[in-house]
């Protein structure tokens, strides 16, 4: 067990001890001295009156003398360094919690944990959150360091270039938070060839973590003129047997009442105005390699049929990637002193009890006076 | 150790025309001015009686027979000497105002004038006078008649110095045993033990002593016209006290008061004299006043 002094400078308050001595002394010899013949009728002042060459002004002077040695004492700070509070100091943490937003808060609370201290940051940009964090790390007294992210950890949330501006000796952790991913609906309508013509059917779409399931749903007949192709002469077969094809495996159709006019490039002009009254003309090239026609269709029709569903596939961050980016915290650095502890607060209390001492004593002393020459005085 | 000077010669001779007499009868050994406790047969004539068999015939008033037909003896009123004792406060708390001023600057030179100014009276008129001098050890020089007693008297009043504490009860105690017949005892102190000492004196009053309280004060100690704080020194305890005069002048004086006027009353009621001389305040006036009223009182 050690004693090492936050302040040792203040231990030079010690020589203020020399005060409340001095002032016992100097009032000793200094007072102006009246004989009288009698203190029978001399009631103590209310304001300076006690007794000297008493043994209580002794304990006054040893009382006084202690709270300025306990005050200076609290001011030097002194940690006394037990193996147990070494032991403590050892493993405490700084833990900066950086949350997403919309995290709840109580999983933010556990992930502080039983830090030493702790911070939680939330912001709409995780670089601030991480800028924030780091500042506030390097001015925490010496302790092991750590950053906890706290959320769903989406793909893309979080990058390897976002944790480099984490300091190197403090630690990373992840905390996945509010246990999976939410999974959301949507409804598309698909335009498709039936054997009872061209239909508009309604699909059920539901989007998991790690999967999709699609459900049919009604359908309903569609104009058989809804999506038309031209191309020229030579290539209208293969315009037809591709629009076919991706009737067949069905089109992303938002609104039913929608046409849509494919004109492929080498087509006649004249035919084709003829042809787009009243429909969305869309001009493509001619797919070459021919084979690619189907899908180069589905795509140029689709830009103009579909309508962005707003819903997002959730992926989260491979766990194998998380653990990749975690790191323990360094240790508390062993040069340090534990200079952020003390003992000052109980030498504190300690003045705050010899000063009401002092004034027990004070009053104890005054009072004595008060009633004691009742019996002593008189003999004169 | 040359002499000191008890009391001038001028505040003697001022006085010396006044008779110290007493108001009470007392018993006495010789013959003198003052009354007797006893009817005896002397030459002053005091008063008649019925004749009571036994009674001398040549005391019989045959005159007063010859008119009234009753035999009555005539009565007459001895006159002996008059034996005082003085009992002086000589302790510590006496000595104030302490300093070599003139004669009367303390209690102390107050109350030795007064003891040998009116010690001097009934040695003068032929009375005896002595001194119990109190202190820690009291001293007695035993009442006594003559001019060679006088100087004994002063030369002992001027060896006296304030010391030590006084216990005054026990010098009226001892005062009650040397006044074997009934006298005049004059008690000179500042009564600070008051408690102990008015039983005492009134004991000796109810013994038949004509007592009389000569009460000594200083006006520092009325007045209490100390300035600022100070520590405050009991001169007979040592104990000291740290004092802000202003603070306690008002309920000083008042208890002091107070005291004053218990002790008055304590005395007079009793019958007995009370003298409050003060220093500083002219002593002679203060004493005919006194005596001459203790002569118009006989």
């Amino acid at each position: 067990m050690s004693v090492v002094w936050l302040a040792p400078m203040a231990l030079a308050g010690l020589a203020l001890l020399a005060i409340p001595i001095a002032v016992h002394l100097l009032v000793r010899q200094h007072s102006r001295r009246v004989e009288f013949p009698s203190l029978r009728f001399l009631l103590p002042s209310q304001l300076a009156a006690f007794r000297r060459r008493h043994i209580q002004d002794a304990w006054l002077l040893a009382c006084r003398a202690a709270v300025i040695a306990a005050a200076a004492l609290a001011l030097a700070g002194p940690v006394i360094q037990s193996a147990s509070r070494s032991e403590a100091y050892r493993a405490r943490i700084a833990r900066a919690v950086i949350v997403e937003p919309g995290t709840a808060a109580a999983s933010a609370a556990s992930a502080a944990g039983d830090a030493f201290v702790s911070k939680t940051f939330a912001r709409d940009r995780l670089s601030d959150a991480i800028a924030d964090a780091t500042r506030w790390l390097e001015a925490q007294p010496p302790a092991s360091r750590e950053v906890v992210f706290v959320g769903a950890v989406r793909r893309g949330s979080v990058t390897a270039g976002d944790l480099r501006a984490v300091q190197a000796s403090a630690g990373i952790r992840f905390v996945v938070a509010g246990g999976g991913l939410a999974g959301r609906d949507t409804q598309l309508s698909v335009l498709r060839s039936l054997p009872a013509g061209l239909m508009i059917e309604q699909r059920q779409v539901h989007f998991e973590d790690d999967s999709t399931r699609v459900t049919a749903g009604a359908t309903t007949a569609a104009a058989s003129d809804l999506v038309r192709i031209v191309a020229a002469p030579a290539d209208q077969p293969l315009a037809d047997a591709a629009l076919r094809a991706v009737l067949g495996e069905g089109l992303r159709w938002h609104d039913p009442t929608q046409r849509v006019l494919i004109a492929w490039d080498g087509t006649d002009e004249a035919m084709v105005q003829r042809a787009v009254t009243g429909a969305t003309l869309v001009r493509m090239p001619r797919p070459d390699p021919p084979s690619t026609a189907a899908s180069a269709l589905a795509v140029a029709i689709e830009q103009v049929t579909s309508a962005p569903t707003g819903v997002m596939e959730p992926v989260r961050i491979r766990d194998e990637q998380l653990q990749a980016w975690s790191r323990p915290p360094n240790g508390v650095p062993a040069e340090a002193p534990a200079t952020d502890e003390g003992d000052r607060r109980w030498l504190w209390g300690l003045v705050l009890a010899l000063l009401a001492i002092e004034h027990w004593l004070r009053r104890t002393t005054v009072v004595a006076v008060a009633t004691a020459p009742v019996t002593e005085a008189r003999v004169a | 150790m040359s002499r000191q000077h008890v009391v001038t010669s001028s505040e003697l001779q001022s006085l010396r025309d006044l008779e110290l007499v007493t108001r009470k009868t007392v018993e006495g050994l010789r013959h003198g001015l003052h009354r007797s406790p006893f009817h005896g047969y002397s030459a002053e004539f005091s008063q008649y009686r019925h004749y009571r068999p036994g009674d001398d015939l040549k005391y019989v008033d045959w005159k007063a027979f010859g008119r009234t037909d009753r035999l009555y003896t005539r009565q007459f009123r001895e006159t002996t000497n008059l034996s005082a004792l003085f009992v002086l406060d000589v302790s510590r708390s006496m000595d104030f105002p302490r300093g070599d001023g003139p004669l009367g600057a303390s209690k102390f030179d107050l109350a030795r004038q007064v003891t040998a100014i009116l010690g001097t009276l009934v040695l003068d008129q032929g009375d005896a006078a002595g001194v119990l001098a109190v202190d820690d050890r009291p001293r007695l020089v035993p009442p006594r008649s003559g001019h060679h007693h006088l100087r004994v008297f002063l030369s002992q009043l001027a060896n006296l110095a304030p010391a030590g504490g006084a216990s005054l009860g026990d010098a009226l105690k001892q005062a009650a045993t040397v006044m074997k017949r009934r006298g005049l005892v004059i008690v000179v102190s500042d009564f600070y033990e008051d408690q102990d000492a008015l039983p005492q004196v009134r004991r000796l009053a109810r013994m038949g002593h004509d007592v009389v309280v000569v009460h000594i004060l200083a006006r520092e100690e009325l007045a209490f016209d100390v300035g600022g704080a100070a520590e405050f020194v009991d001169l007979e305890s040592g104990r000291t006290l740290m004092v802000q005069p202003s603070t306690v002048r008002e309920g000083y004086t008042t208890a002091v008061q107070q005291w004053l006027a218990t002790v008055h009353d304590t005395v007079t009621r009793d019958g007995m004299e009370y003298l409050r001389l003060v220093t500083g305040a002219p002593l002679e006036p203060a004493l005919r006043r006194f005596l001459l009223h203790r002569r118009g009182g006989r």
